[in-house]
């Protein structure tokens, strides 16, 4: 691993942000200015515009000098785009598009029902022609848009834009994400992992707003976490950080499509709840078709003790990570967070206080998602507008 | 006067871009991390001309000293000399400055002390078992003993003292111990109060495995981690991490205990009040007492945690110190058995030994203060 994989951002692009936000404070300005304000090197400061006219997020013009001797002085300053930014949500059987104004706010949304893990041409196709379609219900043009972010239900090794090389999602290994999507889109697309742009959502749009370390649980037909330390997304030295799907649960035996024993995924899914639940709903029908609406269930005090008790399943495993890092707060997310609702948070928040001591316990505070569902697509939106360098309004 | 230098963000949030660059500059240089201004430029993320007018101001205000590469080592080969073009690059040190640094560092059954200067050497070191959970006024007269016979021996005084940190076996949070269980003499605790040193002296206080985790982070092979996870295993177990270069404190500074994870189908008493904790299995494999079994189960207790805390961290390395981290062969093949077994499967992430060995929390603690030593020498307003 090189050092610059270390850093939180690369030399560049912190560059590019301190221009960006030094033209945001001052409108339209000299580059001998940018240099003033931003404490770079003058070639710095060239390097950096350079690139942001190559991402369309800076103009430059020639300022007309007194003098006329030499190089004409550069006027530098945001272009007229970065108004506009896409999400990109990829589950396991959806993708959701959405367009956003710089506020975060939603102008466009649309969503196709396909199975993403099998065909990954045909979830990159549907994610390409949504992107488009929304472009174009949103009476703009491709040109106007200032960063398209699009998260993946895999971690991701940042330095090759591909999933890391897993058993989990076989067809989907060796892809070059970014590049699959730019080429379709015709634009640089940037990639992530889905629960670490559900923690973002949450972060800037959500449950989470007052919060500068907590994690992040997204909790469906698998399990992971995204990791917020200092307010950033935290993916540790080799882009798996929040894999707890894979922790095995004491005295578990279910065979696992790692080759493990008793992960936390063979024992809670939003599939697995489904057909326990239907034993209490449709005894005669086991395979979770069928089922009340969630609200109903939530309401069944059977089904209620089911959802608690899978709280409780990754509550205690929740527990030993609160011991070591002491987050502030937990965000459960994912169809189950959003479904399971008030029994299923009350689950993870019993095991957590029964499990980690209570000094710790005191601090962290257990909350559903405040975005229903649509946390991962609000935290493409935020990690595109932090790309384009506007930072992500905190409602 | 208290306060938290360098590896504490918000505090460290008011102190200007420039002050923040030349402390990171002077660690860097003294550990050895970074001698050229080449390498400075790498590490600390700076532009060439930024490095290059704050190195030349700092050695204009005697803070690194540069000497012409060594001709032996610029003569190395024709090869290199060929490739190498241009004038060859200074090297950078730091500057001898007036001053040492203390560390106190206490476990539950021992008391050591150590002294170094501002370029990172160690002058003295001594350790001396002791009951610390008997509480903090026996221990700290024990500690000022030491502390009297070490100075007389160096020729030095309180006076010298820049920064001494104080590494200890419980929580802290915001200088004050707050212990588990019951440890009446500790509780509330500001160990700053306690030792007598002039009102200029810096004292950090830390706790033992934030401090283990610092000193194998800035002694051993892995200062280019994202991530360092130490385990401090023997006399209880604690871990530290160490991100991004820092201390991880967490939301509310009570990283790191880890000590207190439930064991399934375990009944010890913990020494928190609790059952079961894996504290309580690691100190039963550290007493007199202790059978292979209770090494095994220690092992299999540990290893199991250590693969959550992989699964979910990721980091680069994990440390394992303490006595039975570093000296106990049949406790680490049970940790790494039931790590493999337990962890993911691509089971990336190495484990290693401390390579400082029992002495590590101690190191950890003494660069520490060298840190906030230099900081003395470059905020303004202090020193």
């Amino acid at each position: 691993m090189s050092i610059e994989d270390r850093l939180p951002v690369s030399r560049a692009t912190r560059s590019q942000h301190l221009v960006l936000g030094e033209l945001q404070k001052r409108g339209q300005v000299l580059r001998s200015e940018l240099v003033a304000g931003t404490g770079l090197s003058r070639s710095a400061v060239a390097d950096a515009v350079q690139a942001l006219v190559e991402r369309g997020l800076v103009v430059e013009h020639s300022a007309q000098s007194g003098s006329g001797r030499g190089r004409p002085a550069m006027q530098v300053s945001l272009a007229p785009n970065t108004r506009y930014v896409v999400g990109i949500d990829l589950g396991h059987s959806h993708v959701t598009v959405a367009l956003c104004g710089a506020d975060g706010i939603g102008i466009q949304e649309l969503t196709e029902h396909l199975d993403v893990d099998a065909s990954p041409t045909g979830a990159l196709d549907t994610a390409a022609r949504l992107t488009m379609d929304v472009i174009s219900r949103g009476e703009i043009t491709i040109d106007d848009v200032a960063g398209i972010t699009a998260g993946f239900p895999g971690p991701i090794r940042e330095s090759t834009h591909r999933l890391v090389e897993t058993s989990v999602l076989p067809r989907w290994v060796g892809l070059d994400l970014g590049a699959e999507l730019g080429s379709r889109i015709g634009r640089s697309v940037q990639i992530a992992n889905d629960a670490d742009l559900g923690a973002m959502g949450e972060l800037h749009y959500g449950a989470a707003r007052d919060q500068r370390d907590f994690i992040y649980v997204k909790a469906a037909h698998g399990v992971g976490a995204g990791i917020i330390l200092d307010r950033r997304v935290y993916r540790g030295d080799g882009g798996m950080a929040g894999e707890i799907g894979h922790i095995q649960i004491a005295e578990r035996e279910e065979y696992c499509r790692c080759g493990g024993r008793g992960c936390l995924e063979t024992v809670v899914s939003i599939d697995i709840l489904e057909r326990q639940i239907a034993y209490i709903f449709t005894p005669a029908v086991p395979d979770g078709s069928g089922l009340p609406p969630w609200h109903v269930i939530r309401a069944d005090p059977a089904a209620a003790r089911l959802l608690a008790d899978a709280g409780r399943v990754i509550g205690q495993v929740l527990a030993s990570i609160c011991q070591v890092i002491n987050p502030g707060a937990i965000v459960l997310g994912g169809h189950l967070g959003a479904l399971g609702g008030e029994p299923f948070r009350r689950g993870v928040e019993e095991a957590v206080f029964r499990y980690a001591q209570p000094s710790i316990t005191a601090g962290v505070s257990v909350r559903t998602a405040a975005l229903g569902g649509r946390s991962e697509l609000m935290g493409a939106v935020a990690m595109s507008l932090q790309e384009a360098g506007v930072e992500a309004a905190t409602q | 006067m208290e306060f938290n230098v360098p590896a504490n963000r918000s505090t460290m949030s008011a102190v200007s871009q420039n002050t923040r660059s030349r402390l990171h500059i002077v660690d860097l240089v003294r550990r050895g991390w970074a001698t050229t201004r080449g390498e400075l430029g790498t590490m600390t993320g700076l532009s060439r001309s930024v490095v290059a007018q704050t190195v030349g101001e700092m050695v204009a205000e005697g803070l690194l000293v540069q000497a012409e590469r060594d001709p032996i080592d610029a003569r190395e080969s024709d090869a290199n000399r060929l490739r190498a073009r241009g004038r060859p690059s200074a090297v950078l040190q730091v500057a001898a400055r007036p001053g040492a640094v203390g560390a106190v560092e206490l476990g539950h059954h021992h008391v050591a002390i150590a002294v170094g200067d501002l370029l990172s050497h160690v002058l003295f070191q001594e350790e001396k078992p002791f009951p610390v959970d008997t509480g903090a006024a026996p221990t700290f007269e024990l500690v000022d003993a030491m502390l009297t016979s070490a100075l007389r021996r160096l020729a030095m005084s309180r006076e010298d003292l820049r920064a001494v940190t104080v590494s200890l076996p419980f929580p802290v949070v915001g200088g004050i111990v707050e212990p588990y269980g019951d440890v009446p003499g500790w509780r509330g605790v500001r160990p700053g109060d306690l030792l007598r040193l002039p009102a200029g002296t810096e004292v950090v206080t830390e706790n033992d495995a934030n401090m283990g985790a610092w000193g194998e982070y800035t002694h051993g092979p892995d200062h280019r981690a994202g991530t360092l996870a130490y385990f401090r295993i023997g006399d209880g177990l604690g871990s530290g991490l160490v991100i991004g270069g820092e201390v991880f404190g967490g939301a509310h500074g009570m990283t790191g205990e880890i000590g207190h994870v439930t064991v399934p189908g375990c009944s010890l008493p913990c020494r928190c009040g609790r059952i079961g904790c894996v504290d309580a299995v690691v100190t039963a494999a550290t007493s007199e007492s202790a059978t292979t079994t209770d090494v095994h189960a220690a092992g299999d207790a540990v290893g199991t945690v250590l693969a959550q805390i992989a699964s979910f961290l990721d980091p680069h390395v994990i440390v394992m110190g303490g006595a039975l981290g570093v000296g106990s062969p049949e406790f680490l093949a049970a940790v790494t058995a039931a790590y493999h077994a337990h962890g993911v499967p691509n089971g990336r992430v190495a484990i290693r030994p401390a390579r400082l060995g029992l002495s590590a929390e101690r190191r950890g603690a003494l660069d520490r203060a060298t840190q906030v030593g230099w900081a003395s020498h470059i905020l303004p307003g202090i020193g």
